[in-house]
């Protein structure tokens, strides 16, 4: 497969801070390295020879090993994002939430609401 | 171990079955299905809706996904289309990893650009689920960071502003 690779003009990079890279063209493993080898070779083995030449690029078995197995991770990272979610919303909408709190406030407790304006107002006009 | 099994025989099964080397090959050879493919690429292709400009430090190519300019709704032509340009984005990758750092790499960065994008603009929910599958059964671990730009969270934003400045 041969592909046309002169199209995309060279623009100024962008840095990364590179972390450790081992496998699968420099990249950090994302399981430990013995697993992961293993995981390529059995995959390899389990395809037929038609199988083995269709492969696109060698990091097909690894990228595919990795999507399965990590697949909990994933999920974790999907509770965390859910929670990242939640927390941006309250600290985005603290006062539509400060104010539907005090609007329960003073349903529940009126009285504590006047006695509270009312010793505002008696500061306020003391100063 | 099994189900990293059936995925690799169902994505080269899908490759087959999709015609992504003909997708790929489309631009070099001049036969008939071959050119049929071809324009619809180029047809696809006329707003850039999808391109790949530049790359990272580490030789990765930085893919444009603009939403604002889809041009058309042919579903499966769509999913050729990102299919093209995923593997260009892929090969792309390769050779200037492998020219900058002596590495291989296969991963690839996505820029989503929000620009000038309205509701009326967004594909039909079947595409969004094709797209995703695609990426996500296919093209596994293929990207490496994705970036959102100009969201459109703006205009949502306000309008949740002015629902909660009412009396």
């Amino acid at each position: 497969m041969t592909m046309d690779t002169s199209d995309p003009i060279t623009e100024p990079v962008i840095e990364h801070s590179s972390a450790g890279a081992k496998l699968a063209g420099g990249e950090a493993c994302l399981l430990d390295a013995a697993v992961e080898e293993q995981g390529v070779a059995d995959i390899r083995q389990a395809l037929t020879e038609e199988e083995r030449n269709q492969i696109p690029h060698a990091d097909m078995p690894i990228r595919h090993f990795r999507a399965v197995k990590v697949r909990k991770e994933f999920t974790l990272s999907r509770t965390f994002a859910i929670d990242w979610l939640i927390y941006s919303f309250l600290l985005y909408h603290h006062d539509l939430i400060i104010t539907v709190q005090s609007l329960m406030l003073l349903h529940t407790h009126p009285h504590y609401c006047r006695e509270t304006c009312k010793r505002q107002s008696i500061a306020s006009s003391t100063l | 171990m099994q189900k990293a099994i059936d995925s690799v025989k169902h994505t080269l099964k899908w490759r087959q079955e999709f015609g992504v080397d003909a997708i790929v090959q489309c631009m070099f050879e001049t036969d008939g299905e071959h050119q049929e493919l071809k324009e619809i690429l180029e047809q696809e292709n006329a707003t850039g809706k999808i391109y790949s400009r530049g790359y990272d430090a580490q030789g990765r190519a930085l893919m444009y996904m603009r939403p604002a300019r889809e041009n058309t709704n042919n579903e499966l032509n769509n999913m050729r289309h990102l299919v093209w340009n995923l593997e260009k984005a892929i090969a792309c990758t390769r050779a200037k990893s492998t020219a900058a750092t002596g590495k291989e790499r296969t991963k690839i960065n996505l820029m989503i650009d929000y620009e000038g994008f309205r509701l009326r603009d967004s594909p039909p929910l079947s595409t969004s689920k094709y797209t995703l599958e695609i990426l996500q059964k296919h093209y596994p671990e293929i990207m490496f960071h994705a970036y959102i730009l100009n969201p459109p969270m703006g205009k949502l934003r306000s309008c949740f502003g002015s629902c909660r400045s009412r009396p």
